[in-house]
């Protein structure tokens, strides 16, 4: 997957409001795997390839648990075995992933 | 005064003295927290969890109880505080094993939310409820 095509404002508005109802609803949830089951995480990665960037960019901020949506819409893991679990760690192998491609 | 969505989210918190102590961090969940750990999320069965080599990794009381016992952790019969040991409290919903509490040094108890805040509860009861459910079993260990 290789594009610097920005996403559009409509993609990236329902984007954020999906965002923000996943957050809400799982933010006190312990497993990674039952936020990324989330209706609303769910109809993110139904947004397609284009919301990567999004993605990546909220991860930039924080490192939210983006790494289940990001593998279904890219294909891919740039995740090493041994930084399974350790959230920052993650984040960092995918925002390198994202620039070696001009979608961070 | 805790925020509106604790309050919502735990009926019981503040009745019992929670406090905010650590801001959201969603680099480390409550079974890490509990270990010791503050950079990663221990979790079993994810592919977005850590677990510990050669514990069972299935989403069950016993397998996080294993996971602890990585650590230092054994059953033990209830939540009373007792000095020379740290406790902990794992909850459960339906069997399925949803958190993990610590006993600070004093008695107090200690909850990473998720991936959101961290609190201190004057009782394991604190959090219990529609989230979490209520206490299943009660681990112990000499304090380190």
């Amino acid at each position: 997957m290789s594009t610097t095509t920005a996403p559009s404002p409509a993609l990236a508005s329902r984007f954020h409001a999906l965002a923000g109802e996943w957050q809400a609803a799982t933010r006190f949830l312990s497993a990674p795997s039952a936020a990324s089951e989330h209706p609303a995480y769910r109809a993110i990665v139904t947004l397609g390839p284009a919301v990567v960037p999004l993605i990546l960019a909220d991860l930039a901020v924080a490192p939210e648990p983006w790494f289940a949506a990001l593998r279904e819409l890219t294909g891919v893991d740039p995740v090493p075995p041994a930084d399974r679990g350790r959230p920052r760690a993650a984040a960092e192998h995918w925002l390198a992933w994202g620039r070696s491609r001009g979608l961070a | 005064m805790l925020p509106p969505v604790l309050l919502a989210a735990f009926p019981g918190l503040d009745a019992d003295g929670g406090v905010v102590t650590h801001p959201a961090n969603p680099a480390y969940n409550c079974v890490a927290w509990v270990a010791g750990v503050t950079d990663a999320v221990w979790w079993p069965g994810d592919p977005d969890g850590y677990w510990p080599p050669g514990v069972l990794d299935e989403l069950t009381v016993d397998a996080v109880a294993a996971a602890l016992a990585t650590v230092g952790y054994a059953p033990c019969a209830d939540g009373g505080y007792e000095p020379g040991f740290e406790k902990a409290a794992v909850y459960a919903r339906g069997g399925v094993p949803t958190h993990v509490a610590r006993q600070l040094a004093g008695g107090l108890w200690s909850s990473k939310l998720g991936r959101d805040c961290t609190v201190s509860h004057t009782t394991p009861s604190g959090v219990e409820g529609a989230v979490y459910g209520t206490v299943a079993v009660y681990l112990r260990r000499r304090v380190p």
